[in-house]
């Protein structure tokens, strides 16, 4: 299962195999929760979205056309899935993003610091956290640039078709995002 | 490109999308300068830590909470099909057709009553017991709207075909009454006074 494509698993899922589908899932949760987080900035909020997600994978999943890569259309839906739950949460006043960034920030760095990541050095993980407590506090539009393609490695292409951005756009946005990164880890 | 623009092709560098001549400048001034090379290096340090560094993972009961939510969001889609079946379905429609029924009911009376006095009339001329009634006894209509009882009787000269319609319409047209109760009126009238004829050519 593993050796297939991403378009290919989503081409069996539309054929009835529920196994392709566990298999996206498998894929695309960690990726997605962590580019969903850069907007919600709040671990539970972002992986309910996550499974929101992948619910509209289940129940729409033979939408999808092969005229655009699978991580493309999964990454756009997340993203819209975001957006629509930020509007909802802007409106709702007790809302505070600071207090929220804050508290999160915190919370993912004892993830971070937990067993699985024992391994990483002192050094490394001071920087880590310097980017880590740096990444909140961008503004939205350099943060989801910096995930998309730093972190999740997206092509400009995607990044485009997932922000709605042109090309020419994402690009000096990610100097301009990383540039401003670099300032605030110093 | 310069030393103050420098920093502004660092992505298209690593992207690879400078031009040689651009790729060039890029390269000389990175060498001749320690600032433009720390600014390289950082870049590319932070690039590194991007990618390496630990991201976030959902938590172990991901995939549990995420097929029952799939299995809760099918019945609810289930339930709603039934339900929208249940809804248009006999048993519901019943209430629904009873009042429609009733209401039928209630406008068939109301139209027999207004409308198909003819036949009842009919009933009448041909019943020989109604005839006495039609002979000895006048037709009196009360209305509560302040209108004299004269004006809506009807003497029995007129039910047994004695009169002339002249009079009889003359008499009407001295009434009060302006609504459309007069029309249905006269032709209760015409009706009637029409019945006569048909029992004298019967005798």
């Amino acid at each position: 299962m593993s050796d297939y494509t991403d378009e290919q698993l989503i081409l069996k899922y539309q054929q009835g195999d529920i196994k392709s589908y566990n298999e996206i899932v498998a894929r695309f949760k960690d990726r997605l929760l962590n580019f969903i987080n850069g907007y919600m900035k709040d671990y539970e909020t972002s992986q309910n979205l996550v499974q929101d997600t992948f619910i509209k994978v289940y129940t729409h999943g033979h939408s999808y056309k092969e005229i655009s890569k699978f991580s493309t259309w999964i990454f756009t839906i997340a993203g819209n899935l975001a957006k629509t739950e930020l509007r909802k949460l802007k409106r709702r006043k007790t809302y505070s993003f600071s207090q929220l960034s804050t508290k999160d920030m915190e919370f993912n760095l004892e993830r971070f610091s937990s067993e699985d990541n024992k391994d990483v050095s002192v050094e490394r993980y001071e920087k880590y956290k310097a980017i880590l407590e740096a990444i909140p506090k961008l503004s939205e539009e350099f943060r989801i640039i910096i995930i998309l393609r730093d972190i999740q490695e997206l092509s400009y292409d995607e990044i485009s078709k997932i922000t709605g951005l042109a090309i020419g756009t994402v690009k000096s946005r990610i100097n301009r995002a990383r540039l401003k990164l670099l300032e605030m880890i110093r | 490109m310069d030393y103050n623009n420098f920093e502004d092709y660092i992505a298209a560098y690593l992207d690879g999308e400078l031009s040689d001549e651009q790729k060039n400048k890029f390269e000389e001034l990175m060498e001749s300068s320690e600032e433009c090379k720390t600014k390289f290096k950082q870049t590319t340090g932070l690039l590194n830590d991007l990618k390496s560094m630990p991201t976030l993972e959902t938590s172990d009961n991901f995939l549990t909470k995420l097929h029952q939510r799939i299995e809760l969001e099918q019945k609810s889609k289930a339930n709603f099909i039934e339900n929208a079946i249940q809804y248009f379905s006999f048993s519901n429609v019943k209430p629904v057709l009873s009042f429609a029924m009733s209401f039928g009911a209630i406008a068939i009376f109301t139209f027999i009553y207004l409308n198909d006095l003819n036949i009842f009339n009919q009933g009448i001329a041909n019943n020989d017991n109604s005839k006495s009634i039609l002979k000895h006894e006048s037709i009196d209509i009360e209305l509560a709207s302040g209108i004299e009882e004269d004006d809506f009787s009807i003497e029995e000269s007129f039910l047994t075909g004695d009169s002339d319609k002249d009079s009889l319409e003359e008499n009407f047209k001295k009434s009060k009454t302006k609504f459309n109760l007069t029309k249905i009126i006269k032709d209760v009238i015409k009706e009637i006074s029409e019945t006569p004829t048909v029992t004298n050519e019967n005798k």
